[in-house]
């Protein structure tokens, strides 16, 4: 026993190990009475980690020293000999106090994560959220299957929107909201020297791949008709760069940073505008123009919010959009460049920008149509013909963007949008390569609160013919980004037949498809992110490749494509979008049609919301 | 899986909990620890697991000729062979990629580059081996003759993928028979949850300062933000790694192991040599112990070792040049350090000893960060201002703004003021119980906004999972 006793002093260090060794020395000596029940007393004190093992410990309650085990210490000693093991008594009762504190506050936590029923939605990133993967032994190999059954745990975690909230309401303590302005995502300073693209966006990856722990986004979203789409733009994208790719290229620089600021009583997201030529997008523009002689061509290149809206004290972050629509108005030639800028400015006090999405609103849009069809010397029904409708609670994509600014989710806007009143035309969906897919309104239904800009015709998810009443001879193709859809209701008192095809996922060969409707006007319009930047990289594309051929309904299309695109055209009937019934009208979007189609691109990663604009 | 994750905390950890405490026996206990801690390594790991075992397997048998010819060639011979097996594995799998691109970098030699994905934790895993290996040639430890204790040792799953290096003399009688008392498990958990903090809340947002200005073409930033971010970056490697750590340790203490300390304070050092012996010092301790003493060049090449041992522990951190710039770097501050000599280095005034020591440690940094030279060269230029940029702009200074209390806490956290604490409250009987119920309070309260964090949880890369 008095062995024991010596051992566990031993154990013990520092200036304690002497104190101690020295009063166990005295026991040692001089109390030959010691009982049992004293020295596990002693032993218990001086070394509860020897004798307190868990769940046995308990029974082993440690006593308090008693005066009989140091009656022949100094009194100098004994006092710290007391001292020293009334400590230990209380570190150790201290622990297991703590201990129950510990073990049941951790058994809440438990139940709340595991016990309670699971999220299956998301209501404030407006997605399902992931499911348990089903077994396979090719994903269990690969990582696949366990990284999803980690990933489908931490997704539906109990109440996890209002947790969400919790967390982010907890990070806006992280500091003072100065200037009113908060900052997320990289910026740069615009300046005018050159840079080296390909730098820029490998480092992005770089980072996008390294919070990709935290991309429960795409990974939950990401389905097989995503990355189809994914493959196709790519392959496009090669077909494109494969003419263009030179020095031009170079020079786009994105500024991808996202501020969010407080004006007028509501906070207000943009992105920085990076500045860029806008050489490719002339170029590409100017060969259009060329291989269509007699058919008018348009550029329209919409200023994003940033252009307005912008801070004085950020200007430095955000290159001048109009220089460079000016810029890139003087390379077109045979093309008409309109410059909007000055009339959305005058109207800047309106709603002519959505605060919490990186689209205009309908209102801006129809400025810039006014604007078009002046140029284009057709008519133009004034917004007076037209119903204003509003769907409130509106948040858009830069809240995710912003890295999911709280006061931007706190503070809604409503989504106001303009419809005809006199429905007098017909709208028909095809899909990329312009298959009929079905008729429908022109204004989807959607539900999805953070997806209202794609209300006007269904979004990018397909190819538009609209019929109208009009009767001046004029046919118009509308070739655009997302800026563009909003933009399509405003012409239906302009032209006879317009034709509206997305300038990233059109399949067919523009030129020829021109041609083939025997189109009077071409319009190409986006916001200026798309001409400066990667997307204008498809015009090129678009005009020298893609599928040649009549225009027909499905079952007619097949027959005629060449075998070559033969593999494309398979990969786009495996799309979600021809799965939509005709009677559907559009009204009621599948909810899962729709996140794949539109949102699995656009989570955190930077360089994949881009390619949305 | 990584520790700071939802799944692994709610899941995994009470699972292990649950098995290991069902039982005292040993046998059962070592037995349950292995099996989770094989399955947490194949969680991320599926097929490399196997890797671990056929290391665990070799190294285990060659331990045991070691032991078995101790004294004639055969020994060193086994040695030999595992050092080659050991140190042949980390070559193949961490550094191939990298010796071919500089091969091919010679004229007329163009080998493809192979593309071998990194096995988690190989790095740590094969050094405790290695420390095993020649401890037991040395006669440090006596030979482990079971197999599976062994495996327990190698694969414990709290310092399995990222450290601490834990050697096998820490560990060897606890393997035989542990016990986790109260004050363990009271500790350990209050440990783990410290930890937790440090990665989650400080280390996942620190890092999100520092992808907004070096995630993208550093060559505009103004002289402030470059500082601004490397010194956040810094401050992010600390509590990424050292958050890590004390999970490991904590993790271990709950199941009766007592590692060593990885970090102490690192930041709070007067000079560069005080710094390594504070930052990462398992590591540190690994290298000093088998290779600076280890008379490589003979004792008049001792100055050469001590490069050799930076030039090792850069390289250890990454098949990248920057890395091994990064070891030699500190290789030489430290070898003008020792030239001084210890008694003129403490001459100088604090003042000047910690701002030298700190700004040499941030702009170390800096050379960690970049991978690319290009941009490295910027960062240097952008130190000093050299590339005409602005000395300090508005995004910075607004992210500062925006981020001051988070910086402010992540700068109170690199003192050690949970130390002082302790000694404060352990200094009567009477406030024990309340610092205990303080921490207590304060450390439940780190899981609980940890937790919260984690489902919120937007980036969250373990950076020492790539060494």
């Amino acid at each position: 026993m008095d062995e024991n006793i010596k051992n566990n002093a031993r154990r013990s260090d520092g200036e304690k190990k002497r104190k101690r060794k020295k009063s166990s020395v005295n026991n040692d000596t001089q109390k030959r009475e010691t009982n049992v029940r004293e020295s596990e007393a002693v032993k218990s004190s001086y070394s509860e980690k020897e004798k307190t093992a868990v769940f046995t410990a308990v029974k082993d309650t440690p006593r308090r020293g008693t005066a009989s085990s140091t009656r022949e210490m100094s009194f100098a000693e004994k006092e710290l000999y007391n001292v020293n093991r009334q400590k230990s008594d209380r570190r150790f009762w201290a622990r297991l106090a703590s201990l129950a504190a510990i073990i049941p506050a951790y058994l809440v936590l438990l139940i709340c994560a595991v016990v309670l029923p699971r999220s299956t939605v998301s209501n404030i990133e407006k997605r399902n959220l992931a499911t348990m993967p089903e077994f396979s032994w090719e994903d269990y190999w690969s990582g696949k299957y366990t990284a999803d059954v980690a990933n489908y745990f931490d997704d539906t975690v109990p109440f996890r929107d209002s947790l969400k909230q919790a967390a982010s309401r907890f990070s806006g303590l992280f500091g003072i909201k100065y200037n009113d302005v908060q900052v997320s995502g990289t910026m740069e300073v615009v300046n005018p020297k050159p840079k080296d693209e390909d730098k820029t966006t490998s480092s992005k990856t770089a980072s996008a791949e390294s919070s990709s722990t935290g991309g429960k986004y795409g990974d939950s979203i990401a389905n097989g008709s995503d990355t189809d789409k994914d493959k196709k733009k790519k392959d496009s994208d090669t077909d494109a760069q494969k003419q263009q790719k030179g020095e031009e290229i170079a020079e786009g620089v994105y500024a991808n940073g996202v501020i969010v600021v407080y004006q007028d009583g509501h906070y207000r997201a943009m992105s920085m505008y990076g500045g860029g030529s806008g050489d490719t997008y002339a170029v590409a523009l100017n060969n259009f123009a060329d291989d269509l002689p007699g058919v008018r061509v348009y550029s329209l290149v919409a200023p994003t919010a940033s252009e307005f809206y912008t801070p004085e004290n950020f200007s430095d972050y955000n290159a001048s959009q109009e220089d460079d629509i000016i810029d890139i108005n003087s390379k077109l030639q045979n093309v008409k460049g309109i410059n909007v800028c000055q009339t959305l400015l005058s109207h800047k006090k309106e709603t002519i920008y959505t605060r919490t999405d990186h689209h205009w609103m309908s209102l801006g849009a129809y400025y810039a149509a006014k604007e078009f069809a002046d140029n284009a010397g057709v008519s133009f029904l004034d917004i007076s013909q037209y119903t204003r409708l509003t769907k409130p609670d509106y948040v858009g994509t830069l809240y995710t963007f912003s890295g999911n600014n709280a006061d931007l989710l706190n503070d809604p806007e409503d989504f106001i949008y303009f419809v005809p009143k006199k429905q007098d035309y017909k709208t028909e969906y095809y899909d990329y390569a312009f298959n009929y897919v079905y008729e429908g309104d022109m204004f989807a239904d959607i539900q999805i609160s953070s997806e209202y800009y794609s209300t006007f015709i269904c979004g990018d998810a397909y190819s538009v013919k609209i019929s109208t009443n009009v009767k001046n001879g004029r046919r118009c193709l509308i070739v655009k980004d997302s800026y563009g859809d909003a933009f399509v209701p405003f012409l239906t008192g302009s032209f006879e037949e317009i034709y509206v095809v997305d300038m990233r996922y059109f399949e067919r060969n523009l030129v020829d498809f021109a041609k083939e409707m025997n189109i009077t006007d071409l319009l190409f319009t986006c916001c200026s992110y798309s001409a400066v930047g990667t997307n204008a990289d498809y015009l090129e594309g678009l005009r020298t490749s893609g599928i040649t051929g009549g225009i027909g309904d499905a079952s007619a299309e097949h027959e005629e494509s060449t075998p070559t695109e033969e593999s494309s055209q398979d990969e786009e009937s495996s799309e979600p979008v021809e799965e939509q019934p005709t009677e559907n009208e559009g009204e009621t979007y599948g909810e899962n049609d729709y996140y794949s189609d539109e949102t699995g691109g656009e989570t955190y990663g930077d360089d994949a919301g881009y390619n949305e604009w | 899986m990584v520790f700071a994750d939802l799944f692994f905390l709610y899941i995994f950890l009470p699972a292990v909990l649950i098995f290991y405490f069902l039982n005292k026996n040993i046998k059962y206990k070592n037995a349950v620890l292995i099996i989770f801690s094989l399955l947490f390594y194949a969680w991320g790991e599926p097929a490399v697991v196997f890797l671990l075992i056929l290391s665990t397997i070799v190294n285990w048998l060659l331990g045991l000729q070691i032991d078995k010819h101790r004294e004639d060639k055969l020994g060193k011979a086994a040695l030999a062979g595992s050092l080659v097996f050991s140190l042949g594995m980390l070559v193949v799998f961490k550094y191939l990629g990298f010796i071919v691109e500089n091969l091919n970098l010679i004229p007329f030699v163009s080998i493809p580059v192979p593309k071998i994905t990194l096995p988690i934790g190989i790095s740590f895993y094969t050094f405790q081996i290695l420390s095993y290996v020649i401890d037991c040639y040395w006669g440090k430890v006596k030979v482990q003759k079971n197999y599976f204790k062994f495996l327990l040792f190698v694969s414990l799953f709290p310092q399995l993928i990222a450290g601490p290096i834990v050697r096998y003399s820490v560990v060897e009688k606890e393997i035989e028979d542990r016990k986790t008392t109260i004050t363990d498990l009271a500790d350990g958990s209050c440990r783990f949850m410290i930890g937790l903090a440090k990665k989650v809340i400080l280390a996942n947002n620190l890092w999100t300062i520092v992808e907004n200005f070096f995630g993208g073409d550093i060559s505009g930033l103004s002289v402030f933000a470059t500082w601004y971010t490397v010194v956040v970056y810094a401050m992010y490697v600390y509590f990424d790694f050292s958050g890590y750590s004390d999970m490991a340790i904590g993790l271990g203490r709950i199941f009766g192991f007592h590692f060593d300390e990885n970090f102490r304070y690192p930041f709070i050092c007067r000079n560069i040599a005080e710094f390594w012996q504070r930052w990462h010092i398992s590591l540190g301790s690994f290298f000093r112990d088998y290779l600076l003493y280890v008379p490589i060049g003979g004792k008049i090449h001792a100055h050469l070792n001590l490069f050799l041992v930076w030039f090792c522990t850069g390289m250890w951190h990454g098949a990248s040049w920057n890395y091994i710039i990064w070891g030699l770097y500190f290789g030489i501050f430290i070898f003008i350090e020792q030239l001084m000599g210890k008694k003129r280095m403490k001459a100088i005034p604090a003042v000047i000893t910690h701002i030298y020591s700190k700004i040499v440690i941030v702009i170390g940094f800096g050379i960690f960060y970049f991978e690319d030279f290009t941009q490295l060269g910027n960062f240097f230029k952008n130190l000093v201002g050299l590339n005409g940029n602005a000395l300090t702009d508005t995004i910075s200074t607004t992210s500062m703004i925006n981020n001051c209390f988070l910086i402010g806490a992540a700068i109170l956290a690199c003192f050690p003021i949970s130390k002082l604490a302790n000694k404060l409250t352990d200094k009567s009987t009477n406030t024990i119980a309340v610092g205990q119920a303080l921490k207590v309070v304060y450390c439940l309260g780190l899981l609980v906004i940890s937790s919260l964090l984690l489902v919120d949880a937007t980036s969250n890369p373990f950076l020492y999972f790539r060494f």
